[in-house]
């Protein structure tokens, strides 16, 4: 009987090594100093030191008002919602963004904004506040400035919300003032928007800490997928930390020509941010001692800027297709397969060598889109 | 009489030199010399070294950090400018970002406006411009 138990417990022994061997994927240094790297999930936020009502949550239920309401619109039919969709994880599923009229850069997702250096596609704002003017203002977009005195003007609500976190009334208030003051609210409720704990975290902790029973429950496809992008695909260098961003730019041979002319992105951006009087370098940060608006201080205008656009996070990157600047690519199979047989003659950047064609075959790409998919916060 | 003026005579030269001199480089700087090694059997004004301390001492990715340098000629604080940058050999890109040289005294520099946007090996590029030309002193980091 001794002998038949030791038997039973010798087999279920080699059966569970062989699990865990068929199952694993050997990782080197370098490759989990990047995994190591793309967490821990969520990073702590200490608010916006540039926006007095960060965190506030009087400013963040006005913010989330603000956000779905159509009155922000010239003709009462479009609001933040509209594109950046509550239901759709925050966007509209179209390859360009559309207003009063079709944009020239697709809709990005708004999760995760909290943990941003630069926002918009070509980083043309420097603050989450400032970024939320623009689709305001803008005459393709909601073209809502007069909409938004007339909402503040029009319902006792708002516009008590804004004389408490203003100090005083719209009508006391510039344009600029009442738009700096909605810019702000909405930031502080979309700093909120933060993306939950996912199945690649859960597998990180347990590659980090060596428990193979929970690194047996993450997809060994997940698996493959995790080592080319933290490998060979160097993906991880420019989609690098928590948040699968190094938050600047780059020009990956997606085109910038649009329909009627050419979409500069961050050449453009860097312009307009340093420019604009919404800017960190102006006189609406409210912490102008603290340091914040070094980034923008420092900002180099670089020849290899033209082109680039900014590296989105990849977190719940499977749920905010089509994806690129201009929405070109339709799926994330799209997407791996366009760095997989990319063109370096259509590159412009300058002698940079950061980019190759992966050449992956069907089972890799495969592999690498189950991992993006284990970005996921529901995965 | 005698060995009294000896004495002050003495201790003014000492004192003298303590603030002629290039000053002992404090812990946790790192020491950058042209071609890489410091210059041996040359006269005090070639020998050129660039100590410099990143604040944080650890740079992170993404992360705007500043510098103190003392460049030092010889026994002499540097009198030249100082120009400083840096790239990323490997990839063939510099930083987005232009940091900003500032003097303090003599050979003593402080620059801000660093940011290393992707991890890897960077290079520093302290540029020395003098009459006679500009020397340049590299240093690498890995972050």
């Amino acid at each position: 009987m001794t002998g038949i138990r030791h038997a039973v417990f010798g087999m279920m022994l080699i059966a569970s090594f062989s699990a865990f061997s068929e199952g694993s994927v050997v990782f080197t240094e370098a490759e989990l100093g990047f995994i190591q790297s793309h967490g821990s999930w969520p990073p702590v936020f200490e608010g916006d030191s540039s926006n007095r009502l960060s965190g506030d949550p009087r400013a963040i239920g006005y913010g989330e008002r603000l956000f779905s309401d159509l009155r922000l619109s010239r003709d009462g039919s479009i609001s933040c919602a509209t594109c950046h969709a509550l239901e759709n994880n925050f966007v509209d599923g179209l390859p360009l963004g559309k207003g009063f009229a079709e944009g020239v850069r697709n809709t990005p997702g708004t999760v995760n904004l909290a943990f941003n250096r630069w926002f918009g596609w070509g980083g043309d704002a420097d603050s989450l506040w400032m970024q939320n003017i623009r689709p305001i203002v803008s005459p393709s977009e909601m073209d809502g400035v007069q909409a938004v005195r007339n909402l503040h003007e029009s319902d006792l609500e708002f516009g008590g919300w804004f004389r408490e976190l203003q100090g005083k009334t719209v009508q006391q208030s510039s344009d600029e003032e009442m738009l700096v003051l909605v810019g702000k609210a909405m930031a502080a409720f979309l700093e909120t928007r933060v993306t939950g704990v996912t199945s690649f975290d859960r597998f990180r902790l347990a590659l980090l800490s060596g428990d193979q029973q929970r690194m047996r429950r993450y997809p060994v496809s997940a698996q493959r997928g995790l080592k080319i992008f933290s490998g060979r695909g160097q993906c991880s260098v420019c989609h690098f930390g928590p948040g699968f961003t190094n938050g600047e730019f780059a020009e990956i041979g997606i085109s910038y020509f649009t329909l009627n002319g050419v979409d500069k992105g961050r050449f453009r951006g860097i312009d307009n941010v340093i420019t604009s009087p919404l800017s960190l370098l102006g006189k609406y940060n409210d912490a102008p001692q603290s340091g914040n608006a070094d980034k923008t201080r420092f900002l180099r205008r670089r020849h290899d800027s033209f082109g680039q656009f900014r590296i989105p996070g990849l977190r719940s990157v499977a749920e905010t297709g089509p994806y690129m600047h201009n929405g070109s690519l339709k799926t994330l199979h799209d997407v791996v397969g366009h760095y997989s047989h990319i063109d370096l003659d259509r590159l412009h950047t300058d002698g940079q060598s950061i980019l190759k064609p992966l050449n992956l075959n069907e089972t890799e790409i495969e592999d690498l889109v189950n991992f993006l998919e284990s970005l996921n916060d529901d995965y | 009489m005698k060995v009294l003026k000896a004495l002050v005579l003495m201790l003014v030269t000492a004192s003298a030199s303590v603030h002629a001199g290039c000053p002992q480089v404090p812990e946790g700087f790192v020491s950058g010399y042209p071609g890489g090694v410091p210059e041996e059997g040359t006269s005090g004004e070639e020998t050129i070294a660039v100590h410099y301390r990143t604040e944080p001492l650890q740079v992170a990715v993404g992360e705007l950090f500043v510098m103190n340098i003392i460049v030092c000629a010889g026994n002499e604080p540097w009198l030249g400018s100082l120009g400083v940058d840096a790239s990323m050999p490997a990839h063939g890109h510099g930083m987005n970002y232009e940091p900003e040289v500032s003097s303090k005294n003599a050979g003593h520099f402080f620059v801000q406006g660093f940011l290393f946007h992707m991890p890897g090996q960077w290079r520093f590029e302290f540029s020395l411009g003098a009459e006679a030309g500009t020397r340049h002193v590299y240093s690498f980091v890995d972050i």
